[in-house]
């Protein structure tokens, strides 16, 4: 049902080019169906991950598309944008709906081929230049690598994913492996990293889209691909992750610009994303997909307040005459704090599931959370610190009603040391860049982190200096 | 044989920093976007004369002061250029030939001006500048170039971003902390690593040795500092600003790109030579410019008639060509723009209310519509209010300097209330909302943390994102109503009775009033209304709030004037001085918001209940014009229905205050033409279209001219810079624009990048000054109309440096006259040239002209 209501969205972008208000219309009509399957999938233990997926895409589409229509006022390009997102919302729809693993891979394919479309937005800058060839390769190679995975699935064993659980031990390795480079190129991880951060070429929307629908596809595929009775994917999957994790994360840590900042933590995010998926975590991966695309749509949309915020922030008034808590005291608190939040864990009945090898990184929330209320001077801080906490202490529980509710599990998950080791390297890696560290080690690490996953700048070519009436971005055609 | 003496190191550093120092001359400093000023990009040319300066900068620049001649050739068709235009322009700039001479071939006579009105349209266009100043890497491995401007990019935004993490580029001396950590990059070659880690131990030393290597003194050595400094302009001109503190200077800066380009190009790359234009075809475009020339004018000629023709053209060079179209332009928008002759005084009764606006051309409109629905006087000062303050709000923020950028605040003025308990809720209200902020900002950017933070926070802020996007100004109220729910804003007061003596007060009183030329006649309430404008999302928003302020909002200059004016001990200093401000007047403070036009009172609390009657018929003349002066905007801004009833008009502009999605929340100054010195009576009934600053002045009331002198030299200064801004935005969008808002990439405090990385941009926005591929705003060169005596103005401008360089080099046209019945004379190197004007054009500005580029 959902890749017919895909179809026609496709349809209609074709047939009204220049009806964005219809555009937007069906984007939300789309949205509301598919809110409707997600309700009867949940009722009825239907396909929740591919509806709640397919949900999130057509809302964030929807709410991008609304913003777009007065944030490129003027743009030459607008009715392309709003034409090419819908057609990504349609072709993430399609991935998220298909029953079988080929129409998986066409909805694949077209999403691939959307986000080359919407890449073209950033106009004939030289910039645009690096993210399009950055993307097609990087996207070309996950989509070889898919197409050949599902050719094998559908030629040894059959066109559906359950039929992977049939593959022998070999055949399932190999396709393993080809659905981790698929999962982990799409994720933006590591060592195929380097198409996301060039991706910034285009318009703020864009990015929005991008990292709110679109690196979550692997997920999805992980998901489907849970039968598949292989370490390899998992193995492959969770080291990737986790070394994105570690060092996306620390990237991120000296990134000056704020785009550059969001785009290592979706990098980052995505890594954790990856974990839990190898671990066979479904359940929390897929809250951390929905939540992360609300939140990081929601930041680059809100972009442009970085300067504000700040200018806020530096010129914030300080009054010393207050009493301040000591080191000692907000550490303490804050250990204490998330030692709280780990037992609500266990009592919620929490080590029985997968997802509790991530604990780490919800006490760690609420360490950094507790150790910064305690830090500022406002009166509040005590009040901060234990909403932080109860917050934490009642989203621990959701995690584990929803582990318990929707049991899909691995048919062969990584081991649990993957997410503890992780927790352990993204510390250590960020420590490196901090003066914490010796200060050869901090150079090093900081000047690796500085230059990590920065595309090119390529050199200027003459059209690109010749004078013109409109920025460069808004040309037409390079002359 | 000539032995050199050994250098020693001292004397050398100051030659290198004088070097570098030269070579910055190309740069205009730049503020950080928070407090974005508009000036000119081009100040460092503005010593030399306008079109020599114009070839300057196209040269280090690659771009140009005008539009490309087809444009002005198509203006001329459009009839936004006439002839008459034209023939002005020539009269103006052509000396070596009479413009009247007629000169007699194959039996026809031919005026001079005819064959040169011909070439203006006739000739092959002058061909637009390239840039010939470039470096060694540019000239000789692109892409090496590329790679060390990524690094040099890289490197300079760790320092002026603020990163989760601090730079180690921070620890200690820059130059000194950069070879360390450049020596451990392993992103830079091996060799190039090796390199820095054997660098001198001054960034003085390291320049000094690469001149020395490429054998470059002088001229040349300036030259080749420069074409670094051009290579990345932004950068560079961010940290020639000192202000910013990035713990680099421009010595460094050079230092660092000099020496990755001589560790980084391949040994044996020859040194660096300039480029030279291409030259030698000069010739042969002369040529082809006679032969069109010949062609258009349809005569056979001989060829003594033909090397005649050619002896006339070389009267009028390429480069002054594009001037007169320039100026021909010019000429046209300043007939519809200069106020005319024998303009009736109407004499009036004691006005309601007087009411003193920035010289922001925003406020013209809202003065328009004021001045049209009551019989309010309405005045224009600089939005200052001439209060150099440094304000330190009642929260305890930090200071703000609220004055002109090339100001130092001349006194601390503090915000605070008699309500100590209020004052104290509010305090801790402010402490507690960034504390939250803190809070989250401390989680998000940390090492393992924001993985359960983002998936939490997103179920808040992804319907908040949704909620911002339908419904904005909703959105907002909700959002500022929380926050004062947390911190409840009291009634305060400023102190500038505390930071300015009683003698400061008075002589501060006296000059303002005499600066804009009231001195009697004063209203029951004098309302001082500074400005600034609700955005959000917008890093540029500084670029939209008061110049005079520093990009900063005007209400706390309006509100210590007010103050001041209404102390009695200054009031009763001030009738010893002449000035007799009656009992029953009061002078109140409030702020135009230009994006929605309300004027809110700033401190209604203060205000007596006697003048209660006079507010009630203010505020209702007040909402009568916000409606008109909105309507009128939102015409011309992209993205309004065209009819729009009044309830619509204001939440139109309320939407677009608290739209996060909102690129053009208004125009700003875009489409400044001139500034307007003198009463308000040469201008009033007159729709000038906002694009005119208007400075109240009476020259009756300032004896000695030193009003004038400030006004000259201070608010018209900041004027052309503000209009030298606007039309480099729109001529060169990619090097003096800040392009699309699209692509905006926030660094810090300082400024944006477009996309993942580059130069930091500089100037407006492409949303500032166009809408799509079409520029809005028109690229002229100020014109300034000062009414007041002639050699009064001349003495003026021979007195200060800047605004004879300005007025000589043609920066901007200086017209004067008398008084109403005399006409306007233009103000050249040469002495006063008449230039009548006034009565030129009886049309309606509007219609004919203002509305072309709307």
């Amino acid at each position: 049902m959902l890749a017919i209501a895909a179809l026609v969205r496709a349809m209609t972008a074709a047939s009204h080019p220049r009806a964005t208000t219809v555009l937007v219309a069906v984007t939300w009509t789309g949205a509301a169906l598919s809110a409707i399957a997600m309700v009867q999938a949940v009722a009825t233990g239907g396909d929740v991950f591919g509806t709640v997926v397919a949900t999130l895409a057509l809302t964030v589409t929807g709410t991008v598309q609304l913003w777009s229509r007065r944030h490129l006022e003027g743009d030459p390009r607008q009715r392309r944008f709003l034409a090419l997102s819908s057609l990504l919302a349609a072709a993430l729809v399609l991935t998220a709906g298909a029953e079988s693993a080929p129409l998986f891979a066409v909805g694949w394919i077209a999403t691939s081929a959307v986000v080359i479309g919407l890449l073209t937005l950033g106009g004939p800058t030289p910039q645009t230049g690096v993210a399009l060839r950055r993307t097609a390769a990087t996207f070309g190679l996950a989509d070889v690598a898919l197409l050949l995975a599902v050719i094998v699935l559908s030629t040894r064993a059959g066109a559906q994913f359950a039929d992977a659980a049939a593959l022998d031990s070999g055949t399932a390795a190999l396709v393993g492996t080809l659905v981790a480079v698929a999962a982990i190129a799409r994720a933006g991880a590591a060592p195929l990293h380097g198409w996301l951060p060039s991706t910034l070429a285009a318009p703020t929307p864009v990015s929005a889209l991008l990292h709110a629908g679109v690196v979550n596809a692997g997920a999805l595929l992980l998901v489907r691909f849970a039968p598949l009775d292989a370490v390899a994917a998992p193995l492959i999957v969770g080291i990737a992750g986790g070394l994105t994790v570690a060092i996306a994360g620390t990237a991120m840590l000296t990134r000056p610009d704020i785009k550059g900042r969001l785009v290592q933590s979706t990098a980052a995010q995505m890594g954790f994303m990856l974990i839990a998926c190898a671990i066979g975590a479904y359940a929390l991966a897929l809250v951390h997909v929905v939540g992360h695309a609300l939140y990081k749509s929601s930041r680059f949309l809100g972009a442009g307040s970085a300067l504000a915020a700040e200018h806020r922030r530096a010129s914030a008034p300080s009054r010393a005459a207050d009493v301040t808590v000591s080191r000692r005291t907000r550490a303490a608190t804050a250990s204490i704090a998330s030692g709280a939040v780990v037992a609500v864990a266990i009592a919620a009945g929490s080590l029985s599931h997968p997802g509790a090898a991530l604990l780490p990184f919800i006490a760690a929330t609420v360490w950094v959370g507790v150790w910064q209320s305690l830090g500022s001077r406002s009166r509040a801080r005590g009040a901060l610190a234990v909403t932080l906490t109860a917050i934490a202490g009642g989203y621990v529980v959701l995690w584990a009603a929803l582990e318990t509710a929707y049991p899909l599990t691995a048919a062969a998950p990584a081991p649990a040391w993957l997410p503890l080791a992780t927790f352990a390297l993204a510390l250590s890696t960020a420590v490196a860049v901090t003066p914490l560290s010796p200060r050869a080690v901090r150079d090093t690490a900081y000047a690796a982190a500085s230059a990590w996953a920065r595309p090119p700048i390529p050199a200027h070519r003459a059209r690109d200096l010749a004078p013109s009436a409109a920025p460069l971005e808004y040309r037409r055609t390079p002359r | 044989m000539i032995s050199r003496t050994p250098d020693p190191r001292a004397p050398r550093a100051i030659d290198v920093r004088g070097l570098v120092i030269a070579a910055a001359q190309a740069l205009a400093p730049q503020y950080p976007l928070h407090r974005f000023i508009a000036r000119s990009p081009y100040a460092g040319y503005e010593e030399s004369a306008w079109d020599a300066a114009r070839l300057r900068i196209g040269a280090e620049h690659g771009v140009d002061l005008t539009r490309p001649e087809p444009e002005f050739r198509a203006l001329h068709r459009a009839g936004q250029i006439n002839d008459a235009d034209l023939l002005d322009a020539l009269d103006g700039l052509v000396h070596d030939v009479a413009l009247d001479r007629i000169l007699s071939w194959g039996g026809q006579g031919i005026a001079v001006r005819d064959i040169l009105l011909c070439d203006l349209l006739h000739s092959p266009p002058v061909t637009p500048p390239t840039q010939t100043l470039r470096t060694l890497g540019a000239q000789r491995a692109p892409h090496l170039q590329a790679r060390i401007d990524e690094y040099v990019s890289r490197t300079v935004a760790s320092l002026a971003g603020h990163a989760p993490a601090p730079s180690p580029l921070r620890d200690g001396a820059f130059w000194e902390s950069w070879r360390r950590v450049a020596g451990r990059d392993l992103s830079l070659p091996a060799r190039v690593r090796r390199g820095i880690r054997a660098l001198p131990s001054t960034p003085e030393e390291t320049i000094a040795r690469a001149l020395e290597h490429g054998e470059l003194v002088g001229d040349a050595a300036v030259a080749f500092l420069r074409a670094h400094l051009l290579a990345q302009p932004g950068w560079a001109a961010t940290i020639a600003d000192g202000s910013t503190a990035l713990g680099v200077t421009l010595t460094d800066y050079v230092a660092v790109r000099v020496a990755l380009e001589q560790l980084w190009l391949p040994p044996g790359t020859p040194s660096w030579q300039p480029d030279h234009a291409a030259s030698g075809a000069d010739d042969e475009r002369h040529a082809a410019r006679v032969a069109a020339v010949e062609t258009a004018l349809a005569v056979a000629l001989t060829p003594t008639e033909r090397a005649q023709l050619s002896r006339v053209l070389l009267a009028l060079p390429e480069p002054t060509r594009i001037e007169a179209w320039q100026s021909a332009f010019e000429r046209h928008l300043a007939l519809a723009i200069a106020p005319r002759t024998r303009v009736e005084a109407a004499v009036t009764a004691r006005p309601p209310a007087q009411v003193v606006l920035c010289i922001d051309p925003r406020s013209e409109g809202l003065r328009r519509h004021l001045e049209s629905v009551s019989d309010i006087e309405t005045l224009g000062f600089a939005g200052f209010f001439a209060l150099a303050l440094a304000v330190h709000d009642a929260a305890g923020s930090a200071a703000v300097a609220s004055c002109p950028v090339l100001v130092a605040p001349r006194a601390a003025v503090h915000e605070s209330s008699a309500d100590r308990g209020a004052l104290e809720r509010y305090r801790a209200g402010v402490e507690s909302l960034h504390a939250a902020d803190s809070v989250v900002e401390g989680v998000a950017e940390s090492p393992a943390a924001p993985y359960a933070y983002a998936e939490m926070a997103g179920w808040l802020t992804g319907p908040a994102g949704f909620a911002r996007t339908v419904a904005p100004v909703a959105s907002s109220r909700i959002a500022t109503t929380w926050q004062r729910s947390i911190a409840p804003i009291p009634a305060t007061r400023l102190d500038p009775d505390v930071a300015f003596a009683l003698d400061e007060r008075v002589v501060y009183a006296e000059s303002a009033l005499r600066m804009m030329g009231l001195v009697d006649g004063f209203a029951r309430l004098v309302v001082l209304c500074g400005h600034g404008a609700t955005v959000a999302n917008n890093p540029f928003a500084a670029s939209l709030q008061c110049g005079a302020c520093g990009g900063h909002e005007g209400a706390p200059n309006a509100r210590a004037a007010a103050a001041i004016f209404n102390d009695p001990e200054t009031r009763q200093a001030l009738m010893v001085r002449g000035i007799r401000i009656p009992s029953d007047t009061i002078f109140v403070a409030a702020q135009h918001d230009t994006v929605t036009d309300h004027v809110r009172l700033l401190e209604p609390w203060a205000i007596p209940a006697s003048h209660a009657g006079d507010l009630e018929a203010l505020t209702a003349a007040l909402q009568v014009a916000r409606l008109g002066n909105a309507r009128e905007r939102l015409r011309e801004l992209p993205g309004t229905a065209r009819e729009l009833s009044d309830a619509q008009v204001i939440a139109e502009t309320e939407r677009r205050a608290a739209d996060w999605a909102q690129v053009y929340p208004e125009w700003g100054l875009c489409g400044n033409v001139a500034m307007i010195i003198g009463p308000r009576r040469i201008t009033a009934g007159r729709d000038l279209g906002r694009r005119v600053f208007l400075h109240s002045y009476e020259a009756s009331a300032d004896p000695d001219g030193s009003a004038l002198e400030t006004i000259l030299t201070a608010p018209m200064i900041v004027a052309q810079w503000i209009n030298a801004q606007y039309s480099a935005s729109t001529l060169a969008p990619d090097r003096f624009g800040a392009g699309s808002k699209t692509l905006h990439n926030v660094v810090g405090e300082v400024g944006v990048l477009s996309g993942y990385g580059g130069d930091l941009r500089s100037g407006l926005p492409w949303q500032s000054v166009g809408v799509g591929i079409a520029p809005r705003h028109e690229p002229v060169r100020l014109q300034v109309f000062v009414q007041a005596p002639l050699e009064v103005v001349g003495q003026i401008v021979s007195r200060s440096h800047v605004v004879r360089h300005l007025v000589e080099g043609r920066w901007i046209a200086l017209r004067a006259r008398a008084d109403e019945s005399t006409d306007w004379s233009l103000l050249t190197r040469y002495g006063w040239r008449s230039q009548p004007l006034a009565d030129a054009a009886a049309s309606d500005p509007r219609t004919q002209e203002l509305n072309s580029w709307s």
